[in-house]
């Protein structure tokens, strides 16, 4: 009985250290005895202020313990969008009149509003499985893959990853490779980076237009878990991404700013971005139990042959109420340095020529691509039963806080804030059972 | 970078640190009780995580570290 304890402990252990390099094999849990499925279910809720982006997304996730640490994994995700996407150029103290991008439509932004292309709408479903097995004694691989779509955009990618328990199972080292294949298939055709948004004509997949493109990403991950005493454990990751091929967004543009006065919307530019982007992340995550309550802790660094660098700082307290209740407030600050070749502007004479020749070799105006500063705040509740279910209600708030200066003092864009502010709600609601 | 290198060295040669006779950090197996608890899991709640990460996949230049991502997406 006593031997049956110990094993299961330690395979939970071994299952937690695994869940590093598979998000979909995360859920470590101690009641190992019972092989049947396990299955976790999410509705999320996403709505951005200012009439931007909403999404509904449900999920269900399903896994089945066969023992023996051989574990499979199910997880299908149903995404779905509406709303209006930014596209590109600043709000200006002048109206703005866009094509929409299948060129069927057009649509006017009022002085001082963020131009939005009202017609983003998109339905997004992917399917994930993993299997993880021994493979040597205290050596486990798990295999991976997953296949996502959407109407203008397909993924597919495989994944592999060993797992070596050391150190009676206290050290945990692991090291994962992930290929990624994506296909883009842009409405209205690939623009030619840096041309005329009047311009835009797909020409087949010769040159940079066109209507479909692609591109391939290889992640690698390595880590090392550790536990510390019997109430701490710490994780570190050592991550590093390789990304080929189209990486500019389609659907994006730059204002051109001749003197302080905005040229016609038909003369902005699209964006265009490098074809390679090389990333670096470094992860590192610490739990610690107190007599009933977890903090959990964690800090990313990242930084990318773009110039963009990031921190992130997360962290999580585990308030055990009683009888399964818990409360769990979430805090997290993100921060970003802009892409060498992010501008929310093109300047005519500098950037560009008064023909519309480009003077730089990329350029966007994504505010993803922009310095800024996020937050989210929370808190979850969530109550788990005897029987292993459990039920659980998310909220949270994002921020974005855009740290890009407007230094033009007269002119169409005078006082506007170039990169506004971004706002969003999430409301999940979850519900896992044993089946 | 090298910094990068320097502290996953540091956390390597840390963790394994019996081979060079000093006490290994870690517990006996009948220590396990609390770390073996869902709520002490590195990823306890993998649904919450997964469409955290893609929330902030579609919003920000940074990702992954944790866990390799789920698909990709459009995103525009």
């Amino acid at each position: 009985m006593q031997l049956k304890k110990l094993s299961k402990l330690s395979l939970a252990l071994a299952q937690a250290s695994g869940a590093l390099l598979s998000a979909t094999s995360g859920a470590a849990h101690a009641q190992t005895e019972n092989f049947g499925w396990q299955i976790d279910s999410a509705v999320l809720y996403y709505q951005e202020a200012d009439g931007r982006v909403r999404a509904i997304e449900p999920v269900v996730s399903m896994k089945k313990d066969f023992g023996d640490e051989k574990i499979f994994n199910m997880k299908l995700v149903l995404d779905s969008l509406t709303g209006a996407s930014p596209n590109g150029a600043p709000p200006a103290n002048v109206a703005q009149t866009f094509t929409s991008p299948s060129g069927g439509a057009s649509y006017t932004t009022a002085p001082g509003e963020l131009p939005l292309d009202e017609t983003f709408k998109d339905t997004r479903g992917a399917i994930s499985s993993s299997w993880q097995q021994p493979i040597a004694p205290d050596l486990r691989l798990n295999v991976g893959g997953n296949i996502s779509a959407e109407y203008d955009f397909q993924s597919i990618a495989a994944n592999a990853a060993l797992a070596k328990d050391t150190n009676n199972k206290n050290t945990t080292l692991s090291a994962g490779i992930n290929l990624e294949f994506d296909n883009i298939m842009p409405v209205g055709g690939a623009p030619v980076g840096l041309t005329r948004t009047s311009l835009k004509l797909p020409t087949g997949d010769e040159g940079e237009g066109g209507p479909s493109k692609s591109k391939f990403i290889t992640d690698m991950l390595f880590g090392v878990t550790q536990v510390l005493s019997r109430q701490a454990l710490m994780q570190v990751n050592y991550g590093i991404s390789l990304a080929n091929g189209y990486q500019t967004d389609p659907y994006k543009m730059l204002a051109v700013l001749n003197g302080d006065t905005l040229v016609p919307t038909a003369n902005y530019l699209y964006e265009k971005r490098p074809e390679t982007r090389t990333k670096h992340s470094l992860y590192s995550q610490f739990k610690y139990h107190f007599t009933e309550d977890v903090v959990d802790l964690s800090y990313r660094y990242t930084t990318d042959d773009w110039g963009i660098s990031s921190h992130t700082w997360d962290t999580r307290y585990r308030f055990e109420i009683s009888n399964g209740l818990y409360l769990e407030p979430h805090a997290r600050w993100y921060t970003q340095s802009e892409a060498d070749f992010y501008k929310p502007y093109l300047v005519q004479g500098t950037d560009v020529t008064a023909g519309g020749v480009a003077l730089v070799g990329f350029a966007t105006a994504d505010s993803r691509m922009s310095a800024f500063d996020a937050t989210t705040f929370g808190a979850k509740i969530g109550k788990a039963f005897e029987d292993e279910s459990e039920i659980s209600l998310r909220v949270e708030q994002y921020k974005q806080v855009s740290q890009t200066k407007n230094n033009l003092p007269t002119g169409d864009l005078a006082g506007q804030k170039l990169v506004p502010d971004l706002s969003a709600l999430l409301i999940q609601f979850g519900y896992s059972f044993r089946w | 970078m090298s910094k990068i290198l320097i502290l996953f060295v540091l956390i390597g040669v840390l963790s394994g640190c019996s081979s060079l006779g000093m006490k290994p950090l870690g517990v006996k197996p009948w220590e396990r009780d609390l770390l073996a608890k869902k709520s002490m899991q590195l990823d306890a709640y993998p649904v919450d995580s997964a469409l955290d990460d893609h929330i902030y996949f579609s919003k920000e230049a940074a990702s992954g570290g944790r866990s390799f991502g789920g698909g990709g997406c459009g995103c525009n």
